[in-house]
């Protein structure tokens, strides 16, 4: 009971340190796009840039230029607070609007990926740990060394170049076929290959944090105990190795949720799948203040909810845990 | 032959490592596994492109030609070979005498997408939208010859000009939105996203960042188009692009020469081109010592080897120039106006001009080496390939360049002092568009918010009145004649190393099932509104 207690003061405090940061970093979006580079002008017109007048160019300066930062700032936490977040240049619509139609996709893309990685990290892992000098263990864990070397996109242009083109079992891109509607049927096989990237991304360091984890645990004196009573190995694993395991890699997963999503620029655009990665990227080019602020700010409030998850999921595995210490 | 895709491939079946993968995803995602009825319909009505990204607006305003001109329609229209013809006009616009009043008659009956009626004051609305700089349509410089629209009567409108100007059709093809749905400004106005015209098709879906989908209108002033569906999936990367079109999940899309022509014949794919006005030429910016001087200009034209490019660069898919006028332009390209690959020639002329090759292989003169920058947008990787082979033809007749990948932001503030590849042609139908801003004198003075305006700084008397002359002639032959001798004037006093025009490329499937799939001249810009498909809504089934 005092647990779940410590628990609940524990997340009050962690949204709490929300409010402060989030004012902190959409100021520091707001300044750092201000200084940047970048010319709203000719991000807003791009190769139209080249055959854009004189003062047609004056005209679109004065609609996406805006003002100076600190007043447009302001304008977005106040129009934020009163439920308006804008409009967006790039996108020519409400910032909310825009938001709420890809975000979706990009978190099903992601929440997937991730699960796919655990499912196939924790077998890898423990396949791994328990020969941790053998052949299979070596095969593993150099793979895996391996895998995470290899961009993203390439892994992305390999599965089309194989499960697509080659083997004909996933389309190569796109949410469904063209012009079909958007069922779950039609989204699963578009989803296949997406998510198998995300996952080859992912799993490499999910897999060798929890390998680690696991041949540090291997032979210690609990585990060793329950091998004296009989306990099997594989229960040994599950019950024992694993949860011990899984509580640094956890708390790893939860801080890398936020890399996982801004990460999946390169995905969605090698598989045309309609997330947010490419809006955001878009955005920061164009000085779009009102889409960039609020995605970033969305992101922040997905690494403090990640890590939160990932410390109440400690809290839960990890009876030594002290919450009011997290 | 079909247009549709075949239904195999898109039912995942439980074998082979991705199995146990397949199990998760399919149950998170509550997919049933042996669902049937993701296959296509094996339709020929309906078309599937990819591509090559996702349009920001389709605001007429802010998009002209290509895919608006299938939701729209202008007073004037492209036609096949980029003939232009009447669109909403019952017949091309007739000028007065001495070419400042235009007189458009409207076609009656038509209706806009949203059931409204087209008329005169439709027109008139477009027009003061578009040339009005705070609207935010990057073409109101465009229309500065026009000084005021003004509608006769419910179907006539007269075009005032400030003065006379004989390629205002050209100009007359910007896409006629519904009058009420303009806005204030480009980013205000729901045309983004929600257009509203007469064309031969609507907006049906459009899942951002994925895909869109064009119905064909039933009441269409210009008929039924047979294909009635057309679905576009934006694929921005050329890699996914060529492997979905392969696949067979698309059935056309725009490739690079190289990508487009290894996939000739494979997949059932054909190669189409089409000529474009689409150019690319290297600034010589005349604050430079070396450029002053016209004998240097046309030296560094006669070392530039052109074909060379178009055959490594272009895979011979393009045309070599030498002024911003291409061969699509017709009667009014001369095409006698031409620099010959002429190194020896090149290297004589820059000696007389005392230039001369120093011990240690750079040319100087006075003390001053002839080395110089040149600019090229640093994502676009033909620019820079072009940039790359011009510094190696100069750098054998002892010419220093160095290369620099550069953003928007940087090239206009730096192009008065670094040369810089450039891209132009968008709007090909008629040669005033195309190079009057390149070449008069009005635009040699350097302004970073006009840098691409006659980059090089050029000044030429002759130059400045052979392009205004042609502005002001009425007769079409005479008006031609005019653009041959500025060609052969802008080859004694060139004012940029012009390089080639491209040839647009695609692959296709299925085109052998209709009639009408004709060429048409293409602007700087392409995709899939262009290419074999830009007269779809008048295709007929053969």
């Amino acid at each position: 009971m005092t647990r779940t207690v410590a628990a609940l003061r524990l997340t009050g405090r962690r949204l709490g340190w929300a409010v402060p940061l989030v004012v902190l970093v959409s100021l520091a979006v707001f300044a750092l796009a201000a200084a940047s580079p970048t010319d709203a002008a000719s991000a807003f017109l791009g190769a139209r840039d080249e055959f854009t007048g004189g003062t047609a160019r004056g005209g679109v300066e004065g609609i996406v230029a805006g003002t100076p930062w600190l007043d447009a700032w302001w304008r977005w936490v106040t129009g934020a607070l009163a439920g308006d977040l804008g409009t967006s240049t790039t996108g020519r619509a409400p910032v909310a609007t825009v938001v709420a139609v890809r975000l979706p996709w990009t978190l099903l893309l992601m929440v997937t990926g991730l699960a796919v990685s655990i499912a196939v990290a924790v077998p890898v892992a423990m396949l791994a740990a328990l020969r941790p000098h053998g052949a299979l263990a070596r095969l593993l864990t150099g793979g895996l060394w391996a895998l995470s070397a290899v961009p993203a996109f390439l892994v992305a242009l390999v599965l089309v170049g194989v499960l697509s083109l080659g083997l004909g079992w996933f389309p190569a891109g796109g949410l469904t076929d063209p012009g079909a509607p958007a069922t779950a049927a039609q989204v699963g096989t578009h989803l296949a290959l997406p998510v198998l990237a995300v996952a080859a991304s992912q799993l490499p360091w999910m897999a060798l944090h929890l390998h680690r984890g696991m041949a540090e645990h291997l032979r210690t004196p609990s585990t060793q105990a329950a091998r004296l009573r009989g306990v099997a190995e594989w229960r040994v694993m599950l019950r024992h190795v694993l949860p011990t395991a899984a509580v640094p890699t956890l708390a790893i997963a939860g801080a890398r949720l936020p890399e996982v999503v801004a990460g999946s620029v390169l995905v969605e655009e090698i598989f045309s799948w309609p997330g947010l990665g490419g809006a955001l990227v878009d955005a920061a080019l164009a000085q779009d203040f009102t889409l960039l602020a609020a995605s970033t700010v969305l992101l922040v409030l997905v690494a403090v909810v990640g890590g939160l998850l990932a410390d109440l999921c400690l809290v839960r595995i990890d009876p030594r845990t002290d919450a009011d210490a997290l | 032959m079909s247009i549709a895709v075949p239904a195999r491939a898109v039912v995942p079946r439980r074998r082979g490592p991705a199995a146990a993968t397949m199990v998760v995803v399919l149950a998170l995602t509550g997919c049933a596994l042996d669902d049937p009825g993701s296959g296509s319909p094996d339709d020929p009505s309906t078309l599937r492109l990819a591509e090559t990204g996702e349009y920001d607006s389709l605001n007429p305003l802010e998009y002209p030609l290509g895919i608006t001109s299938k939701l729209y329609d202008g007073l004037v229209a492209v036609g096949p070979g980029g003939v232009l013809e009447p669109g909403l006009a019952t017949e091309l616009p007739t000028p007065d005498g001495d070419l400042t009043t235009w007189t458009v008659t409207l076609r009656e009956g038509v209706t806009f997408s949203d059931g409204s009626a087209f008329d005169a004051d439709d027109v008139v609305a477009a027009y003061d939208a578009v040339r009005d700089p705070r609207q935010g349509s990057w073409m109101s410089t465009d229309y500065a010859m026009v000084e005021d629209v003004v509608a006769t009567s419910a179907h006539s409108v007269r075009f005032e000009l400030a003065y006379p100007y004989a390629g205002l059709p050209a100009r007359l093809t910007l896409g006629i939105p519904a009058s009420e749905a303009l806005g204030d400004t480009v980013v205000g106005s729901t045309l983004a996203d929600q257009p509203v015209g007469t064309g031969p098709y609507v907006l049906a879906e459009w899942r951002r960042g994925e895909s869109l989908t064009l119905e064909a209108r039933d009441d269409w002033w210009g008929g039924d188009p047979e294909v009635t569906t057309i679905h576009l999936a934006f694929v921005a990367d050329e890699n996914a692009r060529a492997q979905r079109v392969r696949s067979g999940d698309v059935d056309g899309a725009q490739l690079s020469p190289r990508t487009a022509t290894a996939l000739d014949g494979v997949a059932g794919l054909e190669l189409v081109t089409n000529p474009s006005a689409d150019f690319r030429a290297i600034s010589l910016p005349q604050t430079l010592p070396f450029f002053a001087d016209p004998d240097v200009r046309t030296a560094l034209n006669l070392a530039t080897d052109r074909q060379a490019m178009v055959d490594g660069i272009l895979a011979g898919h393009g045309e070599a120039i030498s002024s911003p006028f291409t061969p699509a332009q017709g009667a009014n390209h001369e095409p006698s106006a031409a620099f010959e690959h002429d190194p020896d020639a090149a290297a004589a002329l820059l000696d007389a001009a005392g230039w001369i090759l120093g011990p240690d292989g750079t040319r100087a003169k006075d003390g001053i080496p002839f080395a110089f920058t040149v600019m090229y947008f640093a994502e676009d990787t033909l620019r820079r390939d072009v940039a790359q082979a011009f510094a190696s033809d100069l750098a054998a007749l002892g010419i220093e360049v160095s290369l620099e990948g550069v953003d928007r932001a940087h090239a206009v503030t730096a192009m008065d002092e670094k040369a810089f590849v450039l891209g132009g042609g968008d709007m090909p139908y008629d040669p005033d568009a195309q190079v009057y801003r390149q070449l008069h004198s009005d635009y040699a003075d350097f302004d970073e918010d006009d840098a691409y305006s006659n980059a090089s700084g050029y000044a030429d008397d002759e130059v400045d009145r052979l392009l205004d002359e042609a502005r002001r002639e009425p007769d079409g032959e005479t008006r031609a004649a005019t653009y041959r001798r500025l060609q052969e004037r802008l080859v004694e006093n060139p004012p940029m190393v012009a390089v080639f025009a491209l040839e647009h490329t695609y692959v296709a499937r299925g085109l052998d099932a209709w009639d009408g799939v004709g060429h048409v001249v293409e602007p700087h810009e392409h995709g899939v509104a262009w290419g074999p498909w830009f007269d779809v809504q008048h295709w007929t089934r053969r």
